[in-house]
């Protein structure tokens, strides 16, 4: 579903990733794990064209993606939830929702998403004339997962999900990302929460300093030696 | 039970818990409607000074204001407004006499080439963040008082010409800005509650957020500044007919300004916040010269200065607005609100005892 290959890129003069390759198939879960500063948010951020890729292609389903603004590759249906899932405030749950589905013109489709946004997190709809800011950390994760599973994206990546949230809700929202892969959506998970992630993804890549490292089956390679090592502190 | 009537006031309003909610809450828009009411009233019983000196230029900066807002709206600003405010001012008189169009259509028309001058300038800088556009702005607005001077030929130059008027000054003229705000104010407010506003007031909240939910922000930023420029220019043509005369010194940047002061006084990202800024900095600005003959007793303190009246007269303004900024940083609009909210809430309270 989604092919990189040989990317390049960084900020400026300052190159960060070097030719680096990974694919996803449809209905995969995915993980890309390393280190503070490897280089995982350049990377989604590259995937996603908010920064431009020096070389090498992003294709998805077939079709180069790699110089299409953020707002095209929206539409094609691949959604990224940034590291540190910031909600707007300001903005009630609904509108917070209606905004991600901001590329869908049909309003019957909006509203249906919107539906099935409520049955996954019931919460939402209780809540959904409040202004965003009054929800708790758990709740702004599922209004952000929510709000981008409005513009039905076939393909899902989360920069950092779990990061400064406590373990039980972590437990949950792993929990509901594979819940939203049975129901079709691939997803692409970064984290350097290593042990959670790569137990619920297919495959993972292991990325340090801007290249991809290992390649594994996502539980086999928890028990990689490098991983074990560098990562796990056995 | 208390807390549960306390909690359905609160979401009524949109305030103590919710703080200010800006446009979406559709119970304040009927309190505008009521002060508009106030505002088509009032000036039946007034003088023809307090009439074309005091409550039209409200009105006339009501709209300016809001123009300005709708851009701040949007997640930018701009400090040079009064370009836009000029050349409506000045295209809509200009193609009036020029041309021989009605003066009606020439405000129309003015307002449209100020938004097509945003649009141009919109297009070379959308690629650069916030506050930048305003810098840009600023930039323009002393661009274009050096061009209309210089084209003294058609634009009269430094000395300015006079305008044609639409309708005759007084209450005939009062009541064609009132119309103009109140089709302005609720133009900007369907906006603002429109998907267009929802990106608007997204990339006001997060630009990257707003991007990564497929909000095409460049072009979004663009919109909203070519709107603003739009009602700018609407402002500048009214104010140059309110006036009877134009020069250029409407390009002063106290006139871009003024709308950055009206919205914070009044509460930015407000629909009334425009309204009732306008209302205090033009009482200020027209009743205030009144106390500088009250304030002469002052002088035997300030023995060096001839003119104590000015100068304490714009101490006070300072002052008014840094007690504004640091006690109701939301604008007097989130001030009223929550005030009201508390004594709405005490009411209750007593009540239920
Ligand atoms: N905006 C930026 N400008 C320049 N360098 C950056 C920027 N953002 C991140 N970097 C650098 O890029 C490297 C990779 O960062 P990042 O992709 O955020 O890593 P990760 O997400 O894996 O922690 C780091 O060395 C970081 O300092
Ligand atoms: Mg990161």
């Amino acid at each position: 579903m989604l092919e990189v290959e040989k990317v390049s890129s960084g900020y400026g003069m300052v190159q960060i990733l070097w030719d680096v390759s990974f694919r996803i198939n449809a209905k995969e879960i995915v993980s890309i794990i390393g280190p503070n500063g490897a280089g995982k948010t350049t990377l989604v951020k590259t995937i996603v064209g908010l920064l431009p890729s020096k070389n090498g292609s992003i294709r998805f389903k077939g079709e180069e993606i790699g110089k299409l603004p953020p707002y095209e590759i929206v539409k094609k249906g691949v959604n990224m939830i940034p590291e540190g899932r910031e909600i707007f405030p300001r903005m009630t749950v609904e509108e917070n929702l209606r905004l991600g589905a901001y590329v869908i013109a049909d309003k019957n489709k909006v509203k249906d998403s919107k539906e099935r946004v409520y049955q996954i997190f019931p919460v939402l709809k209780k809540k959904e004339k409040l202004l965003a800011q009054n929800l708790s950390g758990g709740e702004q994760q599922m209004l952000v997962i929510g709000r981008s599973l409005m513009a039905n994206p076939e393909l899902l990546i989360l920069d950092e999900p779990s990061l400064g949230l406590a373990p039980i809700i972590v437990e949950k929202v792993l929990d509901t990302l594979t819940k939203i892969n049975e129901d079709g959506v691939t997803i692409l998970l970064v984290e350097q929460n290593i042990r959670d992630s790569l137990s619920i993804a297919d495959r993972g890549y292991v990325l340090e300093e801007g290249k991809i490292l290992i390649e594994g089956k996502g539980r086999e390679l928890l028990s990689n030696d490098h991983i074990k090592e560098v990562y796990l502190g056995i | 039970m208390v807390l549960a009537i306390k909690e359905s006031i609160a979401n009524t309003f949109g305030f103590v818990k919710n703080e200010v909610v800006g446009f979406s809450r559709s119970r304040m828009f009927y309190y505008v409607l009521a002060a508009l009411a106030i505002a088509a009233v009032v000036p039946l019983f007034t003088s023809s000074y307090v009439l074309s000196e005091v409550l039209t230029p409200m009105v006339i900066f009501t709209i300016y204001a809001s123009s300005w807002n709708l851009l701040a709206s949007s997640g930018q600003g701009s400090l040079g407004h009064a370009a836009f405010l000029g050349i409506g001012g000045f295209a809509s008189a200009l193609l009036v006499i020029k041309l021989g169009i009605p003066p009606i259509i020439g405000l129309f028309v003015g307002s449209v080439f100020s938004a097509v001058i945003g649009l141009l300038i919109g297009l070379t800088c959308v690629r650069l963040k916030a506050w930048f556009l305003g810098m840009v702005t600023f930039g323009f607005s002393v661009i274009a008082v050096t061009i209309i001077s210089q084209f003294d030929a058609v634009t009269g130059g430094i000395m300015g010409f006079r305008t044609p008027l639409i309708v005759e000054r007084g209450l005939p003229f009062y009541y064609l800005t009132f119309v103009f705000a109140v089709i302005s104010v609720f133009a900007i407010h369907l906006i603002m509650r429109s998907k267009l506003g929802l990106a608007f007031r997204a990339i006001h909240g997060n630009e990257l957020e707003a991007k990564m939910n497929g909000v095409n922000t460049a072009k979004y930023r663009l919109i909203a500044f070519v709107l603003s420029t739009f009602f700018a220019g609407l402002a500048g043509g009214l104010y140059a007919q309110s006036i009877q005369y134009i020069q250029i010194s409407i390009f002063e940047p106290y006139y871009s300004f003024l709308p950055l002061m009206i919205c914070v006084i009044g509460g930015l990202g407000t629909l009334e916040g425009p309204i009732i800024g306008s209302v205090i900095i033009v009482a200020i600005d027209r009743y205030l010269p009144g106390i500088d003959s009250a304030l002469q007793f002052l002088k035997p303190l300030f023995p060096n200065v001839s003119f104590v009246g000015p100068p304490l007269r714009m101490l006070f303004l300072g002052l008014f607005l840094i007690v504004i900024v640091v006690f109701a940083p939301k604008g007097l609009t989130a001030f009223i609100r929550r005030a009201y909210a508390y004594f709405r809430g005490k009411l209750v309270t007593v009540k239920e005892q």
